[in-house]
């Protein structure tokens, strides 16, 4: 078998958590923070690693605004974002195609 | 081994995308519209006085095509505002898992519109008695199994009509208080309690604190 496509994968994304925000926010226009905490069950503490991880990348936008005195994290694909996960899945595929041939 | 880990995450991505994209801006109005038809209706019930058992039944399916009208209208508005496709993958499979609990409890409720060998107002007594925790129980059994696509409380929810239509089957309050407490019942769990959840998604999606902060 091919390794390529393999160590092609990027690191950033090839995280289970991370791969859930990113699929998420591949679904949805924007997510706020507690949203993606509830559907993924995760911590805050954790949620809030995997967001700073992925905003350094350029992945994703994190915009905060206040609503009633409290504060709203809402997170968004960015472009390079959507890019980089479009390419994730294609070479998940791509090794899964791979196996056939 | 790389075969069957990108297999599982490409599987995983694919679920997670496809539960998260379900309607989730249109939960709250949902939930709130159906509630205040219920109530509505509940209270127009309560105001007819001697009505019988096939006309309460009637009343109350009616209720239900209304609710269950409104509830596609506002998801098809919200799949053409945000350019989504209203009968998507994700909207199948929650149908398909509604589908037994609601048609079973539907084809119950017409059943019970036959005549029986029973006097006329033993007959309504029974039948009014026997339809709320039907009804509730039934209903609770296709939000609980809409729940594994939905997130946010779906499944809680589904469970406080599972448990509450058991309760009320074997503690008929509706047959010691008289039947006329079916319309107040039916008020309270279709009506009331939908608006409650309602408005908790309203701010629960609305007005979301974070932590992160």
């Amino acid at each position: 078998m091919n390794p390529e496509p393999f160590l092609q994968l990027d690191k950033i994304i090839h995280e289970k958590g991370r791969m859930a925000i990113m699929s998420l926010l591949a679904a949805n226009s924007d997510l706020s923070f507690n949203d993606l905490k509830s559907q993924l069950n995760m911590t805050d503490g954790n949620l809030t690693t995997h967001i700073r991880t992925l905003k350094q990348a350029g992945y994703i936008g994190v915009t905060k605004s206040m609503q009633n005195r409290r504060s709203l994290t809402t997170c968004s694909l960015t472009d390079e974002g959507r890019n980089a996960f479009n390419q994730y899945i294609k070479l998940l595929e791509q090794i899964i195609n791979q196996s056939k041939t | 081994m790389n075969t069957e880990w990108a297999a599982q995450n490409l599987q995983t991505i694919r679920t997670l995308m496809e539960r998260s994209a379900l309607y989730r801006r249109a939960m709250a109005p949902i939930t709130l519209t159906i509630g205040t038809i219920g109530f509505v209706s509940a209270i127009a019930a309560i105001q007819m006085e001697g009505i019988s058992a096939n006309h309460f039944i009637l009343w109350w399916l009616a209720t239900a095509a209304i609710a269950m009208t409104s509830a596609l209208f506002l998801m098809k508005r919200q799949a053409s505002q945000e350019g989504e496709t209203f009968w998507s993958a994700p909207a199948r499979k929650v149908a398909q898992a509604m589908a037994p609990a609601f048609v079973g409890a539907g084809l119950l409720t017409l059943g019970l519109l036959l005549p029986s060998s029973a006097p006329a107002a033993m007959e309504t007594d029974l039948k009014v008695s026997l339809i709320p925790p039907l009804l509730i129980l039934f209903y609770g059994c296709g939000v609980h199994a809409a729940g594994f696509f939905i997130p946010r409380g779906v499944k809680l929810f589904g469970w406080i009509f599972i448990l509450s239509g058991i309760v009320l089957w074997v503690c008929p309050v509706q047959t010691w208080l008289g039947a006329h407490t079916a319309n107040a019942e039916m008020g309270l769990f279709f009506g009331l309690f939908h608006q409650i959840y309602g408005v908790y998604l309203y701010i629960t999606e609305r007005k979301e604190p974070t932590s992160e902060s």
